[in-house]
This record gives structure tokens, sequence and C-alpha cells, in this order.
């Protein structure tokens, strides 16, 4: 399923879900999401982090409502988050997010400078995880302990948000980027009807069991 | 006021938001360990509310650093659209939070026009985001069920949280880089 489509159908369950109160249609999605995850074929380490995720938040939710709220609640809000828990993964473990800033810019219009913005922030992800380590251990040297609420560890994140944005936007314009020009693409991105189709039915589905269930 | 988003503001903007991303995905797991010590205790509501502090940092961080409308919104969107990336219990949601807790924290900014930037302007974003949010977890969270006594104590805990988090660690930040001079002497590109 096109990735855009995918994004949008799974944020209007999300938010459906949050209005609604009905442990029965929490429990479905989260059952048909599982489905799809299942039939995704990802790595048994995230089926397991699947497993696990969970099992915290639910005995939390459920403690808290059941010492303060209704019996019912706790149910409610237990497989909300499983609901939760489950469609996210089937948007965020199955979709590339290239993909998805692709669709957002060919068919959705969204401004180029924000989406090559966003790709070549990022690319950066491995490198922030990094240099957070690399931050700590450089205070350390200094005999320093830089906890994670430390405006000392913001203020470098930020200093090194600064030098690489430089160092990035005078890259790519150098290489010929030209801010919200009309581009070309190599890999245009095709919506099918029938992923259409599929989100819209499900859709109905939803909204026939919210009113008969 | 300047409204156009140049390349490298986008990019500026976004890697706070993956650092912020990255922090709170790390900070899920501290929450949860949180609300597990809590439970036991009867205590779990208040879990959510303590806990929210570190999660709200990514808007006024941007919006106070960058000083540009919409900065607050588009950092803490985006910070929580790079946790639902790393993996995270909330999914989607994070995405839609995000936007709250980002929208809570523009309005108290956009009250003074976007022409403050002091400790009065942050102190009125602190404020609006913790109603918003609250008010986002009245429906979502099913704070609606809880007693008007617990609901007092779950509000107070929050606005100091985020007092603490998104007030105080905020302006010692901006303090920071205001002495360092980087966003002076950068300031013809990213403050303009």
């Amino acid at each position: 399923m096109n990735s855009g489509v995918k994004f949008v159908f799974i944020l209007i369950v999300s938010i459906e879900l949050t209005f609604i109160l009905n442990a029965c249609i929490n429990f479905i999605v989260a059952i048909v999401a599982a489905i799809y995850l299942m039939l995704s074929r990802l790595t048994w380490q995230r089926y397991l982090l699947l497993v696990l995720m969970p099992i915290l938040p639910v005995l939390g939710a459920w403690t808290s409502f059941s010492t303060y709220g209704t019996h019912n609640m706790a149910i409610v809000m237990a497989t909300r988050i499983v609901a939760y828990i489950y469609l996210g993964a089937a948007f965020s473990f199955t979709t590339n997010m290239v993909d998805l800033l692709n669709t957002l810019e060919q068919k959705w219009h969204l401004p180029t400078t924000f989406v090559y913005g966003l790709r070549g922030a990022l690319t950066f992800v491995p490198r922030v995880k990094q240099e957070i380590k690399t931050i700590h251990i450089a205070a350390l040297m200094r005999g320093e302990h830089l906890s994670f609420y430390s405006p000392q560890l913001f203020f470098k994140a930020i200093l090194v948000s600064l030098q690489w944005s430089t160092r990035l936007s005078t890259a790519m314009v150098s290489h010929g980027f030209t801010e919200n020009a009309p581009r070309t693409h190599f890999q245009s991105i095709i919506i099918q009807k029938r992923d259409w189709l599929i989100a819209i039915s499900l859709l109905v589905i939803l909204q026939l069991m919210i009113a008969y269930l | 006021m300047h409204t156009k988003w140049s390349l490298r503001d986008v990019i500026f903007i976004a890697l706070i938001a993956v650092f912020f991303g990255f922090i709170f995905w790390a900070w899920a797991f501290a929450y949860n360990v949180i609300a597990a010590i809590l439970t036991p205790m009867g205590l779990s509501p208040y879990a959510n509310d303590a806990t929210i502090g570190p999660w709200l940092m990514a808007g006024p961080m941007a919006g106070y650093i960058i000083r540009r409308a919409g900065a607050s919104i588009i950092g803490e969107t985006l910070a929580g659209t790079i946790e639902m990336v790393f993996g995270s219990q909330w999914g989607v949601m994070n995405i839609v939070a995000g936007a709250i807790q980002g929208l809570g924290t523009e309005i108290g900014f956009a009250i003074f026009g976007y022409r403050r930037w002091d400790k009065t302007s942050l102190t009125a974003s602190v404020i609006t985001v913790t109603i918003v949010t609250f008010g986002w977890d009245l429906l979502r969270n099913g704070y609606a069920q809880y007693s008007f006594g617990l609901l007092v104590g779950l509000f107070i805990t929050r606005l100091i949280s985020s007092a603490i988090f998104a007030g105080v660690i905020v302006y010692f930040t901006q303090k920071l880089i205001a002495k360092s001079g980087i966003l002076t002497t950068h300031q013809s590109e990213v403050i303009s």
C-alpha cells in the first residue's frame, strides 16, 4: 500500500479510537493490525519487541483506572494501548519515511524545501545517536556528568544542529538544489486506486462496527 | 516578522527535532519505570503528569531559539514523528500529541504577537501548554473519569513538570546560547 495512504488511514483510525470508549473495537483494531504485522515478515527482534512493548503500559493503565476509575474504563484503556502500539507499528515498522516524504511532495505538494530538508536531517539519525554519546563522554573526561535534563547537553545539541544544518544546506545548494524550484523525479510515486479502495472500505467497516457494536 | 523558511532553517529545526526525538524515545523507558514504581502505591495517574515535562521541550526550545511563528509547532510535531520512527508505544498518536503540545506552546508565544521573547512569554507558553495538553488528556486518557480533587492534583503536578522542563531548562539553555553568541553571528540566516 502507498505509504501516504497508509499514513492517512492509520492516523484517522488512531484519532477515532481516542474518542471511542469501546473495548471490543480496540480489540478488533489491534487484531487486524497484528495480522497485518504478521504478514509483513518483520525480523524476530521486532516481533519480540511487539510482544514486550505493551506489557508495562497496559499494566499501568489497568491499575490506574481500576483504582481511580471504573472496571469498564480500565478494560477500554488497556485495550486501547495495545491497539495504538500495533497500529503505530503497522505504520512505522513497515514504511519507509523517504517514501512517505516523496508522496507528500509529489502528490500532496508539500514544499520541496521541507521535503528535502527533512530527508537530509533524517539521514543524520545515526549520527545524532553517536553525537549524544560523544557529548556525554567528552563531559565525563572533564569530570562533569551531564544528565538528560542538563542545559549543557541541549546547548551542545543545538550547537551541533546549527553546524550540521549550515554544512548540509551549503552542500545541497552547491549540488544544485534550488529552494522550491520545480523538479523532475527519477522515482515517481503512483497511488493505485486499489490502495484508496482498501483504505476507504476498511474505514467504512470501522464506522459500521462503531455504529453497531 | 520573517515567515519564509529557508532550507537551512528547515534542516536546523529538523535536526533539533531528531535530537529531541531521541531524548523523547529514551524518556519513554524512564516513564514506564516511574509508572511501574508508582503503580503499587496507587499513584499511577500521577506518572503521566509528572513525567510530561521532557516531552514538551522540543517546542519551546525551537520556538525560543528560532523566534518565528510556527517554529514551536513544527519542532514539536517533527520531534514526535522522529520518536515514532524510533519505535514508540504510542504509535502514530505521537504525531498528533506532538502537534497538540506544539500548539499549546505556540499559543503562549502568539499571545505576545511573537514580539516578546523573555521570561514572560516563556511562562505564558508553559501555562498554555499545560492547559492544552491537560484538555487533550481529558479526552484521550480518560481523565474525565477521575474525581475533581484528583484532577486538581494532576493539573498542578503537570504544571510543575512543564515549568521545570519546558520553562526553566529551556530558559537556561537559551542563556547559554545567547552567551556563546552563536546565534548573533548567524543571525542573518537563522533569525531574520
